[in-house]
C-alpha cells in the first residue's frame, strides 16, 4: 500500500502549456494570466503549477506587462 | 492608456497627436484596437479608471525609441508600452475576444451543471444499490415461517396414507 502511494505522489502531470503547445503568452490575455496568480498578487511557483521553465519565464513576462499597465495588482 | 475623464474632442486630439507621432516615425498601420473605459488595479496618477487603445504598427528600429521618448512626453497619456509582438501572433480585436469567453463561460456553465446531475444520478444509483443489497441481507436473515397447524396436518396426514411407508 505504501509503495503504490509513493508511486502515485511521484507522478509528474507535466507542464499544460506544453500539451497544448502555448508558444507566447499575451499580456492582455486576463483570464489566462489570472490563474497563476495569488490572493496577493504574487506569480504562484511553478513548483505548484506544474509549469515548465520555458512557459513560466514568459508567464512572468506577460503579468509583469500587465502590471505595469494597470490590468493586474502588483499587491493586494 | 490614457485619462477617462477626457472631453470628446481633447480625447480625439490626444488620438491624433498620437497617431501624428507614428505617421513621424515612418509607421504603416496594420491593426487598431480601441478599448472602452476599464478600471485599473491600482491608481496612476490619481486616476482609477483609463481608457485603453492597441496599435499594431511596423516601423522601423531605429525610431522606437524617439518615438517612446516622444509619447512620455505627451499629457493625458498615463502609460504605453512598446512590445514586439512574437511570431505567429496574430492581432484580434478585444471584443471578439471577449464574446468568445463569453461563450466559453456559458459552455464552462453547461459543463459545471452536468456534472452536478452526473453526481446526482450516480448518488441515486448508489443509494439504490445500498437499498436492494439491504434488502437481500434482511430476506436472507429472516427466518423461516412456521407451517400453520393445517398445512401441518395436512403433510402429516399425506406421510401416513402413503402406501410405500413401511410402519
Amino acid at each position: 500500500m505504501a509503495v503504490q502511494q509513493k508511486i502515485k505522489h511521484d507522478i509528474k502531470k507535466g507542464c499544460p502549456f506544453d500539451r497544448t503547445g502555448v508558444k507566447y503568452f499575451d499580456y492582455k490575455d486576463y483570464p489566462t494570466l489570472k490563474q497563476y496568480i495569488d490572493y496577493f498578487g504574487n506569480i504562484r511557483n511553478r513548483y505548484y503549477t506544474g509549469i515548465c521553465l520555458k512557459h513560466q519565464k514568459m508567464l512572468k513576462n506577460g503579468i509583469e506587462r500587465a502590471r505595469f499597465l494597470g490590468m493586474l495588482a502588483y499587491r493586494k | 492608456m490614457y485619462r477617462c475623464d477626457l472631453d470628446q474632442k481633447a480625447e480625439s486630439t490626444l488620438l491624433a497627436e498620437v497617431e501624428a507621432l507614428f505617421a513621424e516615425a515612418k509607421g504603416t498601420l496594420l491593426f487598431k484596437d480601441p478599448w472602452s473605459k476599464r478600471g485599473l488595479a491600482y491608481k496612476i496618477e490619481g486616476v482609477s479608471e483609463a481608457k485603453f487603445v492597441i496599435y499594431y504598427y511596423e516601423l522601423p528600429p531605429a525610431s522606437v525609441r524617439e518615438l517612446d521618448h516622444q509619447l512620455r512626453l505627451l499629457k493625458g497619456v498615463l502609460r504605453h508600452l512598446t512590445v514586439i509582438p512574437p511570431k505567429g501572433y496574430e492581432a484580434v480585436s478585444h471584443e471578439a475576444i471577449y464574446q468568445d469567453w463569453m461563450k466559453n463561460r456559458v459552455t464552462i456553465a453547461d459543463a459545471r451543471a452536468h456534472k452536478k446531475e452526473e453526481k446526482l444520478k450516480k448518488t441515486v444509483v448508489d443509494q439504490a444499490k445500498r437499498v436492494s443489497k439491504r434488502m437481500d441481507t434482511k430476506t436472507k436473515e429472516a427466518p423461516k415461517k412456521a407451517l400453520s397447524s393445517e398445512d401441518l396436518d395436512t403433510q402429516l396426514d399425506k406421510l401416513i396414507s402413503d402406501s410405500d411407508l413401511k410402519m
